[in-house]
């Protein structure tokens, strides 16, 4: 009957990000957010694995208000209980500041066997949490996972690596990250969507999990979109006689480029 | 002096975090398992319409999409009439030729008509298979001789000891096939005379064609063949002593009507939706052919011609999501909230505006994107057609004639005794 | 910044290379040294190419780092810090090494950025810039602590030239072995070098068949180049051992063709440094055709072969 901490963060939905067209700049105030797209699939991860061994599913977020959204959905989807650390100056954090959160948070809440979290974020893709995490409680850590399933103690978990796809076997408690290969969340239905918003969520301050001040190791100075400078020439080769034409010009550019 | 033109009750159109969680939730199941198929669904079923999509049927039940404002003791969702709007909108973004939209929308209006006016048993009976994907539940009330004219209906239910015996025809109804080929079965909240000439004569029915898996003695349907909305059925059916237990009469004898019309406000807002959600997607298909459409070394938006026309018809678009959703939250208002504050008929003319502008809106989008588009427009590779094709059904008539709705709003406005003769 | 000491590494040594690159860009600049770490198991006869383009190359090869794991790494790499004390430490982002950063940023409590694609030297200062919101914007940052760590997306920086004659230096260390076991492993094929070649050919899920991959492998032999996957063929078909796009392969060929590709904006993160784009998708409202020089709208089964024709036509 594994507890299973399934660490979360509330994303842009960068699919729905509108930059102003001038100033380049992102419109990050009217931007959507979601729950992040691999730790939707950590929930998911976890849901099955409580469907098969018992267990609960703990949510864990560090962020600002908006986070609290990551985990009613998380409980739409069927999670057990959602804990947030909220902190105004969240925005600032960078990834240290993040795990080293998320690491004093579990360590509050304790009795857990597996801490899972997505491999990365939708947003930031730093993929620099997770192993931090790992660091910071000092437990063994397997990224990228694809698949995963318990065995007694022990969690087997298969990595997707460059290379290949290395199985790991390891005994918990321990943290995985998870890919978007592993599975395919659900999609919660109406009725699990309104229980969940009656679902009690507990909120900490940074103070409540002992942390009294963060340090900031980095700073970005500007995100901007960069400039598309492409031709755009678009040939139609709807027919076999455009198809004749379409490849002709293809190839008189290329020759004109210079790259045949 | 002027006569003043009075607003009807209104409510601030905003959704609440549920239906904002809701909205992306139904769009990615939409997205992940409707809007794949649709085209193959609308191209096989235009062969043979008994070709209807029951592994899609199925997962949409799954998702928890039919019956969403009806009480979960009857085995509904619990949800608002919103979210049961917001769902068909999605549907229909994701199938614009809208044939599982329309599926989906007759399985909440229909059963939740039935939950506001029908006896608590027979709703225990038939929404939980509704719910599950089981059974189908919609609205027969055409008959060969006419739609709109519903104080005109001649099918008969005449009451003999415990039973009611139906005896006529109905015509263009919704869901015919799938009645028949979906395991429980179902039926429709069907309106027959039972009394005088008019619309005091007329009974309402929870007509179960098919129930357990058994289709009823003296039952005839024929299928029709459709231009476009392929993928759910429609047809027609007679008839000859078929007999009906009396526990399936939804609410009084010869009331009937009142209830019908009630019905029909509920699912007008639904269709509506589903034309707003298949004009997002005409609306997309607009854009991104403007953003690689060049012509005489120019892109096409940049004749204004067309960029004007695409800003005009994106404003009627907005109006359209509009009237929607407004009638929708006031749908919620009367009959989820049940504030007293509101009456049934407070939802006249907010539907009728929403169910007279939707189709027309995206009949009319279809038929610009496809000029804007051209020639490959008119091919049968282009999917734009399926879409036109399958909202345009909502400007024929279903539901209510466009010419109907029209009335509705200027009777309210004008006053009926100005609009005789 | 005077006389900085920069730490390269990398659990590849063509990618320690690109990274060499970049370390000269600075010390070039700023004058200081460049090292390179090398770790693992059997290494240690393949580093003589470093020694010619790093000042100092540290070498730990040990039978307790054939289990790769990168916190293990990350405390084997901080013997190399305490030793070196560098100013700059830079990673290449791959899937080992971005992790291997971050836990040694932890270890270290620094400041590092992944998914780094350019550093600019700007009033003796670094400007790094990485791929934000999905590979949708840039973002330029700054790492206020120090070291610096720097995880550099493959295919950023090209080859250097052999400039150097560096010492190459064998350490030994305690290593604390994970409580991790190995209990399989499963080779996938080795894919062409994606970010090597002038020439991608790149397969989208518009490419119906694994077998119709030798098509565009017909294409890519005729122009001297390589084919790759979109994210979808590889990561859920498993058609290619990675793929072209975020958290896989950035390339910036001279030319970069997409058969039958899409292009979610993943994937377009991946390639917008290329040169040339070419597409070719039956779809034209492919969001691809928005980020192309050439776009080709037609079914790729009859404009791929007809361009290979062409193309044998005039290669003869």
């Amino acid at each position: 009957m594994p507890n299973i901490i399934v660490c979360v963060k509330q994303s842009y939905d960068v699919q729905q990000l509108r930059y102003d067209k001038v100033s380049k700049q992102f419109l990050l105030a009217e931007a959507p957010k979601k729950m992040s797209d691999t730790d939707r699939r950590a929930v998911e991860e976890a849901l099955r694995i409580r469907e098969k061994y018992g267990g609960k599913v703990i949510i864990l977020t560090v962020g600002n208000q908006d986070s609290i959204d990551a985990i009613r959905q998380a409980y739409a989807m069927g999670a057990d209980e959602g804990y947030a650390i909220i902190d105004k100056d969240y925005e600032n954090f960078d990834t240290n500041n993040v795990a080293m959160i998320l690491a004093q948070a579990i360590r509050k809440m304790g009795n857990f066997d597996l801490v899972l979290c997505g491999a990365e974020s939708t947003d930031g893709y730093s993929r620099q949490v997770p192993v931090k995490v790992a660091v910071y409680l000092g437990l063994p850590f397997i990224n990228f996972v694809r698949e995963l399933r318990l065995e007694g103690n022990y969690v087997i978990a298969t990595s997707d690596y460059e290379d290949g796809l290395y199985i790991y076997r390891v005994k918990m408690p321990a943290i995985v990250a998870v890919t978007l290969d592993i599975n395919e969340p659900r999609t919660p239905t109406p009725s699990a969507i309104l229980r969940a918003s009656r679902k009690p969520i507990t909120q900490w301050t940074l103070k409540d999990i002992g942390v009294d001040g963060v340090k900031v190791h980095f700073k970005v100075l500007n995100t901007y979109v960069p400039e598309v400078r492409r031709k755009r020439i678009i040939l139609d080769a709807s027919t076999d006689d455009k198809i004749v034409n379409a490849v002709q010009k293809l190839i008189d550019a290329l020759r004109q480029e210079r790259i045949i | 002096m002027s006569v003043p033109i009075s607003y009807p009750k209104d409510t601030v159109v905003s959704f609440t975090k549920d239906e904002i969680m809701f909205r992306e939730s139904v769009r990615e199941f939409a997205q992940k398992h409707i809007a794949p198929k649709w085209i193959e669904v609308d191209e096989e079923a235009s062969k043979d319409p008994m070709k209807i999509p029951l592994d899609s049927i199925k997962k949409i039940a799954d998702q928890g999409l039919f019956c969403i404002p009806c009480s979960d003791k009857y085995g509904g969702q619990g949800g608002t009439y919103t979210m049961a709007t917001i769902a068909v909108e999605e549907l229909a973004y994701a199938d614009p030729a809208v044939a599982l939209a329309v599926y989906t929308l007759l399985n909440n209006g229909w059963p939740f008509a039935l939950q506001l006016f029908g006896r608590e048993e027979i709703s225990q009976e038939v929404i939980p298979r509704v719910s599950k994907g089981e059974a189908f539940f919609g609205i027969a009330s055409t008959e060969p001789q006419g739609g709109s004219d519903v104080a005109g209906i001649r099918m008969t239910a005449k009451k003999s000891n415990n039973v009611y015996v139906f005896n006529g025809e109905k015509a263009y109804i919704s869901g015919v096939g799938e009645v028949q080929v979906l395991p429980w079965g179902g039926g429709w909240f069907l309106i027959a005379r039972t009394g005088e000439t008019g619309h005091r004569g007329l009974s309402a029915f929870a007509f179960l064609a098919k129930k357990n898996g058994v289709i009823g003695k003296g039952w005839y349907p024929t299928i029709y063949h459709d231009i476009g909305r392929h993928g759910l059925t429609t047809g027609g059916f007679k008839c000859e002593n078929f007999e009906l237990d009396k526990d399936y009469l939804i609410g009084e004898e010869n009331k009937g009507f009142y209830y019908v019309m009630e019905g029909f406000n509920l699912a007008r807002i639904l269709v509506a939706a589903a034309t707003v959600g298949g004009a997002r997607w005409l609306l997309e298909q607009a854009v991104q052919w403007f953003r690689t459409r060049k012509l005489f070394g120019k892109y096409i938006a940049s004749f204004e011609g067309i960029s004007f026309r695409f800003a005009e018809l994106y404003a009627k678009y907005e109006a359209a999501r509009y009237f929607v959703y407004r009638a929708s939250r006031l749908a919620d208002k009367i009959y989820i909230e049940k504030d007293p504050a509101y009456n049934p008929r407070d939802l006249n003319v907010p539907v009728a505006l929403a169910k007279m502008y939707g189709p027309e809106l995206a009949t009319e989008l279809g038929q610009e994107v496809m000029k804007w588009y051209g020639a490959y427009a008119y091919t049968k590779e282009s999917p734009i057609h399926r879409a036109w094709l399958g909202l345009f059904s909502y400007t024929i008539g279903a539901e209510g004639a466009q010419n109907i709705m029209r009335y509705i709003i200027a009777r309210d406005l004008i006053g009926s005794e100005y609009m005789r003769d | 910044m005077d006389m900085v000491t920069i730490l390269s590494y990398s659990e590849r040594i063509d990618l320690q290379l690109e990274l060499a690159t970049l370390a000269n860009e600075i010390t070039n600049k700023l004058s200081g040294n460049s090292i390179s770490a090398v770790i693992g198991y059997g290494i240690k006869d393949k580093v003589d190419v470093l020694s010619k383009n790093f000042d100092k190359v540290f070498v730990i090869d040990s039978e307790d780092l054939k289990l790769f794991n990168p916190i293990t790494y990350a405390n084997v790499l901080l013997n190399i810090v305490n030793n070196t004390k560098p100013d700059i430490i830079l990673i290449s982002d791959t899937k080992r090494g971005g992790a291997i950063a971050s836990a040694l940023s932890a270890l270290l409590d620094t400041g590092c950025i992944t998914e780094v694609t350019k550093v600019e030297l700007v009033n003796d200062d670094l400007v790094i810039y990485r791929g934000a919101y999905g590979g949708l914007g840039l973002a330029q940052t700054k790492i206020l602590t120090s070291p610096k760590i720097i995880a550099v997306k493959p295919g950023s920086y090209p080859r250097p030239t052999a400039i150097k004659n560096g010492i190459i230096e064998e350490m030994k260390v305690d290593i604390k072995k994970p409580e991790i076991e190995l209990v399989e492993f499963r080779a996938k094929e080795t894919g062409a070098r994606l970010n090597e070649s002038d020439v991608v050919v790149v397969a989208g899920r518009g490419v119906k068949k694994k077998d119709d991959l030798q098509m565009l492998e017909d294409l890519a032999k005729i122009l001297g180049g390589v084919v790759g996957c979109s994210r979808p063929l590889s990561a859920d078909l498993g058609w290619c051992p990675t793929w072209v796009g975020m958290s896989g392969v950035t390339i910036k060929p001279k030319l970069y063709i997409g058969v039958g590709v899409s292009g979610q904006i993943q994937h377009i993160a991946g390639i917008r440094d290329s040169k040339i784009i070419v597409a070719i998708n039956i779809d034209p409202n492919a969001p691809i055709f928005e980020y192309v020089d050439y776009g080709i709208i037609g079914d790729l089964y009859k404009v791929v072969p007809k361009l290979i024709d062409e193309l044998k036509k005039i290669k003869g």
